[in-house]
């Protein structure tokens, strides 16, 4: 290995310091000394990258600088010392430090002994700032596992979370003394915790005359640090299956203290050092090393879809997943992909991860953009699964039990501090899951007091409180989804709908989606479980998905990208909304026992998921697609009771969809019916196309419309 | 072999030293650790040329008998895994390089950094196996006492006499523990228990200070930290049993510094957060074993990894199908006769027995099968299945097992899962840390009526997550993280249980009077049967999956009751029941078994 040559680095951080240009065509560390000058900066951040970009290629002194960082951030530091400008302005007011260094200065002018070096000012003291290094910014963080014995005096880049951290103390860098016989200043750089204090004079004076002068500490020359020390912990998703997760020590200086609490999910670039021994473990030197990481950055996690900034690969992703097309359904099929099944569901929930944006009036009413969906089913139909996936895969997520969670669990509550006395406020769930999802189990056995507080929750997105003199109103801004047993646990099907789904209506229609999944008796779908469950046992794995599902990080950047866009809905398609939801409200006045409550809410949902499909298009106007897509949904929600009961009217499904689109044409007064009209009005009464053309084809022999060879348009026959 | 310059057994270090030597004197030394043949060369010495039973296992065995930095076996659990340790390995004194590798102290000459390097190695807290019953220890702690004296071993004791000239070993003392040794496996036993009581008497008052999380409340036992070199630890999973083979080091001088450290850093620790893990386990408690190298004992291999003279130790291959189903005729009647002649709860408890979590098809653990045994006393007058009785039988056929009273004092105690302490850096171990294949019996016969703590209701829930999904949830504070644990679940009832709700209810019919001797002869040809048929592989056959399809549907169609979980029972069965005949696919004899089991069972319950 060849010798490292630190002095001609030193002259190449010079040169970089001075000549580096950047991409806006400023001097970037020059600007940045000259405010360090007029103290106006503290920490000096020199970015790896910009070293790079600086060398033009050349890795030589960006590699060295990396492996050895320790060694070059005072080779910076020194270089620092060389080049930093005259400050431009004049400083206000001396304060104790520049009375101190005029002093010195003074004193050093005077002296003549300067060949003493434990006299000579060590640079540390003079200088007021810091200088760190940050490492690539394009580089990954590694898991804390991964990072070894060989990477020990490199810069490296962890994510953790924090688990402890210390109080911010005084750490001494310079110890000053003075001397009682000879009056010297006597200088003492501290590089460890723990430090041997200097006993007797060494200057030159007092070895001569053999005085053994007492050295005084002197606690307001020498140079203190801020420092805070912190254990970062593994992140759950980096610990491999069957190991405990692993900690690192951090040592914080500087102005980076009290930047991490426990708790804090954090990214931290810093240089891997093994710790200087000390005491009593120098004693065991060789043995056993210590480690530590010297912090040069921390960054927080971004916690919320609003912050979350696609990394470059992530983009490429999503443009390609756009590309491969049919993105909607690949999407919903990887949520929960265990999950057998529930196609639909799956749909509506990714919908509600995508949610619509939230509409602020001009006279300051605020149009939720969340979506709530309520699942109902029979017991054993993987509900609580679904909700318990969908908490994992959003940012944000929150799940509770109705039973687990009182009203305080749920909202907020007000608690006297043990120590202070005074009142404070706690969140709850709801309030934590801001900006998220909160997930609700066992929704309907929640206590009737408790349900109360949800209602404002779903439509304002506030908690409100008035308890304990302290009255305030928290964010909720949360998309509720809810699990719920059917009133006598399993559905009754000789009773209403209103009577199986225990849920008072004020409650009802706050969901924009009421999913009813019922465990019906049909012998496909028995047939489809039995072979599920034997594939399970024979081959020990799931039966294969029949495609690659989507990984829950991909599944977030998109959604996450998604939810920038703002879509609006078009004025020739609001006519198309408001005859939807006529016939919606119609259908509900002459059903005797109606399955949900069609109100004014309901056309805010309509709308709401028609806008989330816009989104996930990445589309910016809603389309009638989108709008159908939503009203299918909302049928098929109900789909379950639904082709129940069209078996007891004695209607199959071919002459059900006669009358469909025979109905719709007598509406508009046409005897043309284009194929995409056609398929969009029995897509919302929950058919397929399938069944579309088997209708097409059974009336078109009965004579009854005739049927456009190529693009299968309908032309009723008039008789 | 070159004259043996090294002997693995007496003196592994200097072994170690030959090899380091032969390999750095070809060149210089590289950043990394490398293995320079020390791993192949003792994994060969100990496993295939029988010096497996020199090897002495330190679990039980009184510490103080065995020379230190002599090659020993440990065989335990993995409770904790701590951070890794950098220490300095290899370093240059004058032009030789020298290396500390498999060893705690080494007086380092201060040297610069180039004459230095620094390598990691992994240390992992080990405790003795949770469970594990008395008859799997035995058959481990068997030393060379019925191995005929061979050259080798004549060899070895005179390596082992330069051994005690170099660690300065009291040479009367190793002839009493080898003369001990020799006199036979009962001899051997007896010394050991002596030994190990008069441990734990001395231990007991000083043990508080530093809690070595021994599990289950077992006392008498040696937990040891186990550290491992090379990333050998890679395939090592917390909960995994292992037996380690290594240097055992125990340097009192380390100690003391502690001690003293401990003393005067009191007050700095607090400040800083400096946990040094090693203050808190102090040697003397707990012994530290370099790991050389380790075999992991699955449930597969515990009976061909036993010494060859354990009494357990059949040859499986010697069994074949008619001796399968002649053993488990006779176990099947020896449970019934347990049962007080209930047949079927004797054919459901052996398939509860050989029930292991076989695949993880998420969240589902396939292969489990909890039972619930009720004694409702309407089935005979005041004459209760003592738990105890059960669990006994149980641990006489299973090589770990664990039987659970469910009082309310336990449950409301402290938590069963484990969780992170921040301030001690360490894993809380908890009841339910249990290596794979621990049986564990639920006692709900003990619970009154009264009230549930948080932590009761906590501990609850814990035990339901562990029958449902085979899941133990370790709290981290920050999040938690789900461990998967293969433990098979019995609760004991007075009626059906809707705490633990089990995969099988059963209702027991005794006719005659409990009893529970166990004939002493077959149990050890019932432990290997088990064994074996435990580890029996299983496939369903194409041909019959049509078959089972159809009666599966019509099954569903007759009763709507019957769901995914019942499916799952009834396929599981059928497996289990397969290999308890040692076959290996599912015939349709075995199907209708099953079913003929399960209309029993139903018939039972409907009287119920």
């Amino acid at each position: 290995m060849p010798k490292p040559d630190f002095k001609g680095d030193r002259e190449l951080c010079k040169d970089f310091l001075r000549n580096f240009i950047a991409d806006n065509g400023e001097s970037k560390y020059m600007d940045m000394l000259q405010q360090v000058a007029n103290r106006k900066l503290r920490s000096i951040d020199i970015e790896l990258d910009d070293l790079r970009n600086f060398e033009g290629g050349d890795e030589g002194l960006v590699e060295r600088v990396r492996s050895n960082a320790r060694r070059y951030v005072g080779l910076f530091a020194e270089a620092i010392d060389d080049v930093l400008p005259e400050p431009t302005e004049t400083l206000a007011g001396d304060d104790d430090y520049d009375i101190l260094m005029r002093q010195r200065l003074d004193d050093t002018a005077d002296n003549t002994d300067t060949s003493d070096p434990l006299q000579k000012m060590p640079p540390e003291i003079k200088r007021f700032f810091e200088v760190h290094l940050k490492a690539f910014v394009k580089e990954k963080a590694q898991a804390l596992r991964e990072v070894r014995a060989c990477h020990i005096g490199q810069i490296v880049k962890i994510r953790g979370i924090i688990t402890r951290c210390t109080d911010v103390k005084p750490l001494m860098q310079v110890a000053v003394y003075t001397c009682e016989e000879c009056g010297f200043e006597i200088y003492q750089e501290v590089t460890a915790r723990s430090f041997m204090p200097l006993l007797e004079c060494p200057s030159t004076r007092c070895r001569t005359n053999n005085t053994k002068g007492q050295l005084i500490l002197q606690l307001r020359a020498s140079k203190f640090l801020k420092f805070q020390e912190a254990k970062i912990q593994e992140l759950a998703e980096h610990v491999p299956k069957g190991h405990i997760p692993r900690s690192m020590t951090v040592n914080i200086q500087g102005d980076l203290t009290r930047k991490v609490g426990p708790g804090d999910m954090v990214e931290i670039s810093g240089i891997f050092l093994p710790t200087p021994f000390t005491g009593f473990r120098a004693m065991r030197a060789g043995l056993v090393a210590d480690t530590y990481l010297e912090a040069m950055s921390i960054t927080h996690f971004k916690k919320r879809y609003e912050e979350y900034v696609l990394r470059g690969d992530e983009q490429e992703t999503i443009e390609k997943l756009i590309d491969e097309g049919d993105t909607y359904n690949r999407l919903a099929r990887s949520l929960a992909p265990e999950i057998f099944g529930h196609d639909d569901v799956k749909k509506a929930l990714l919908l509600l991860l995508v949610g619509a944006p939230t509409r602020k009036l001009s006279d300051g009413m605020k149009i939720r953009g969340d979506l709530h969906i309520c699942l109902m089913g029979d017991p054993g139909v993987a509900k609580s699964q679904l909700l318990k996936y969908m908490v994992n895969v959003a940012p944000r997520g929150v799940y509770t039990t109705g039973r687990g969670s009182s009203g305080v669990g749920l909202t907020a509550a007000v608690h006297k501090d043990s120590v202070t006395g005074e009142m404070v406020l706690e969140g709850g769930a709801l309030v934590l899951a801001d900006m998220g999802i909160c997930a609700i189990d066992e929704f309907d056995k929640m206590e009737e007091s408790d349900r109360t507080a949800i209602h404002e929750v779903m439509e304002q997105q506030t908690v409100s409180i008035a308890k304990a003199g302290i009255t305030t109103s928290l964010n909720a801004r949360t998309a509720v989804l809810a699990a719920a047993n059917p009133a006598w646990g399993r559905y009754d099907m000789r009773r209403t709908p209103a009577e199986n789904i225990n849920l008072p209506s004020a409650l009802l229609s706050r969901f924009d989606l009421m999913w009813l999944i019922l465990d019906r008796a049909d012998m496909d779908s028995d047939l489809e479980l039995a072979r599920h469950v034997l594939h399970v046992h024979q081959k020990c794995e799931p039966p294969p998905l029949g495609f690659a599902p989507l990984d829950a990080s991909i599944l977030r950047a998109y959604i996450s990208a998604a939810r920038k866009v703002t879509p609006w809905v078009p004025r020739d398609l609001t006519e198309y909304v408001a005859t939807a939801y006529s016939a919606m409200r119609q259908e509900e006045a002459q059903s005797a026992a109606p399955y949900s409550y069609t109100t004014a809410r309901t056309l805010l949902s309509i709308l709401r998921i028609s806008e989330a499909l816009a989104r996930l298009r990445f589309s910016t106007v809603v389309a009638q697609s989108d709008v159908d897509e939503a009203l299918r949904l909302m049928q098929m929600s109900k789909f379950s009771l639904y082709s129940d009961e069209r078996k007891k009217s004695g209607l199959d499904a071919i002459s059900d969809i006669y009358s469909i689109i025979r109905d719709e044409a007598a509406r508009l007064n046409t005897l043309d019916v284009s194929y995409g009209h056609a398929l969009n009005w029995i897509s919302r009464k929950a058919y397929t196309e399938a069944q579309l053309k088997e209708c097409l084809e059974e009336y078109a022999a009965l004579n009854v419309w005739q049927i456009d060879q190529s693009t299968f348009d309908i032309h009723f026959i008039d008789n | 072999m070159v004259g043996k310059a090294y002997d693995c057994v007496a003196n592994p270090l200097g072994a170690v030293r030959f090899l380091f030597d032969k390999v750095t004197g070809q060149g210089p030394i590289d950043g990394h650790s490398s293995d320079w043949g020390v791993h192949p060369l003792f994994s060969k010495t100990v496993l295939e040329d029988g010096a497996l039973s020199q090897v002495p296992e330190i679990n039980a065995g009184p510490l103080d008998t065995i020379p230190i930095h002599s090659l020993v076996r440990f065989r335990g659990m993995v409770q904790d895994m701590f951070n890794v340790d950098y220490y300095v390995g290899a370093y240059k004194d004058g032009d030789v390089w020298r290396t500390t590798k498999y060893s705690d102290v080494a007086v380092v000459p201060p040297c610069s950094e180039a004459n230095m390097r620094i390598w990691d190695r992994r240390p992992l807290y080990c405790v003795p196996v949770p469970g594990e019953n008395l008859w799997v220890k035995n058959a481990f702690n068997l030393r060379d006492s019925q191995i005929p004296v061979s050259p080798a071993n004549g060899d070895a004791s005179m390596n082992q006499k330069r051994a005690r000239e170099e660690f300065r070993m009291n040479i009367e003392d190793m002839d009493t523990d080898l003369l001990e040794t020799n006199e036979g496996p009962a001899e051997n036993k007896r010394s050991c228990r002596g030994a190990t009581t008069s441990n734990g008497e001395a231990k007991s008052p000083s043990l508080e200070p530093h809690d070595l999380n021994i599990p289950l409340g077992e006392k008498n036992l040696v937990p040891c930290v186990v550290k491992i070199y090379d990333g050998l630890d890679a395939d090592l999973k917390l909960n995994d049993i292992v037996e380690f083979f290594g240097v055992l080091t125990f340097d009192p001088e380390l100690t003391r510094h502690h001690a003293f450290m401990g003393e005067i850093l009191d007050g700095v620790q607090e400040a800083f957060l400096d946990e040094d893990i090693s203050s808190q386990l102090p040697a003397s408690k707990v012994p530290r074993l370099h790991s050389i190298f380790h075999r992991k004992l699955s449930r597969d291999n515990l009976f061909r990894a036993m010494p060859r003279n354990a009494p357990e130790c059949i040859d499986l291959d010697a069994f074949n199908r008619s001796s399968f189903a002649e053993l488990r005729t006779s176990l099947v009647a020896r449970l019934t006769e347990i049962f007080g002649g209930d047949g079927l709860a004797a054919e459901y408890l052996l398939l509860h027995l050989l029930s292991r979590v076989h695949a993880r098809v998420e969240p589902m653990a396939v292969g489990k099968l909890s039972l619930n045994i009720v004694e409702s006393s309407a089935s005979r007058e005041g004459v209760f299945l003592p738990a105890t009785m059960v669990s006994q039988a149980i641990a006489a056929l299973l090589p770990r097992s664990h039987l659970m009273p469910l009082s309310l004092e336990f449950l409301n105690e402290k938590p069963i899962a484990p969780r992170k302490n921040y301030s001690s850096n360490r894993l809380v171990t908890g009841d339910l840390q249990l290596a794979e294949g621990t049986h564990l019996m639920l006692d709900e016969t003990a619970l009154k009526s009264g009230q549930l703590t948080e932590i009761g209701l906590q501990n609850v829930q814990f035990l339901k997550n562990l029958m449902e999904w085979q899941k133990v949830e370790y709290d981290f504070e920050f999040y938690k993280m789900e461990m998967p644990a293969d433990v098979p679940v019995l609760v004991l009832s007075t009626a059906r249980s809707r705490l633990f709700p089990a995969d099988v209810v059963l209702p027991l019919r005794p006719t005659l009077n409990f009893s529970s001797n166990l004939s002493p002869d077959l149990v050890a040809k019932w432990r290997t049967y088990l064994g074996a048929a435990r580890a029996g592989d299983h496939t369903i056959d194409p041909s019959i999956q049509k078959i089972l399809e159809e009666d599966l549907v019509t099954a569903r169609q007759e009763d709507r009751s019957i769901g995914p979980e019942v499916f799952h029972r009834w396929l599981t069965m059928a497996r289990l029941l397969s290999v308890s005949y040692g076959e290996s696919t599912l015939s349709l004899e075995r199907w209708q078994m099953v079913r003929e089991l399960e209309r029993r069972l139903a018939e039972r319950l409907r009287v119920c």
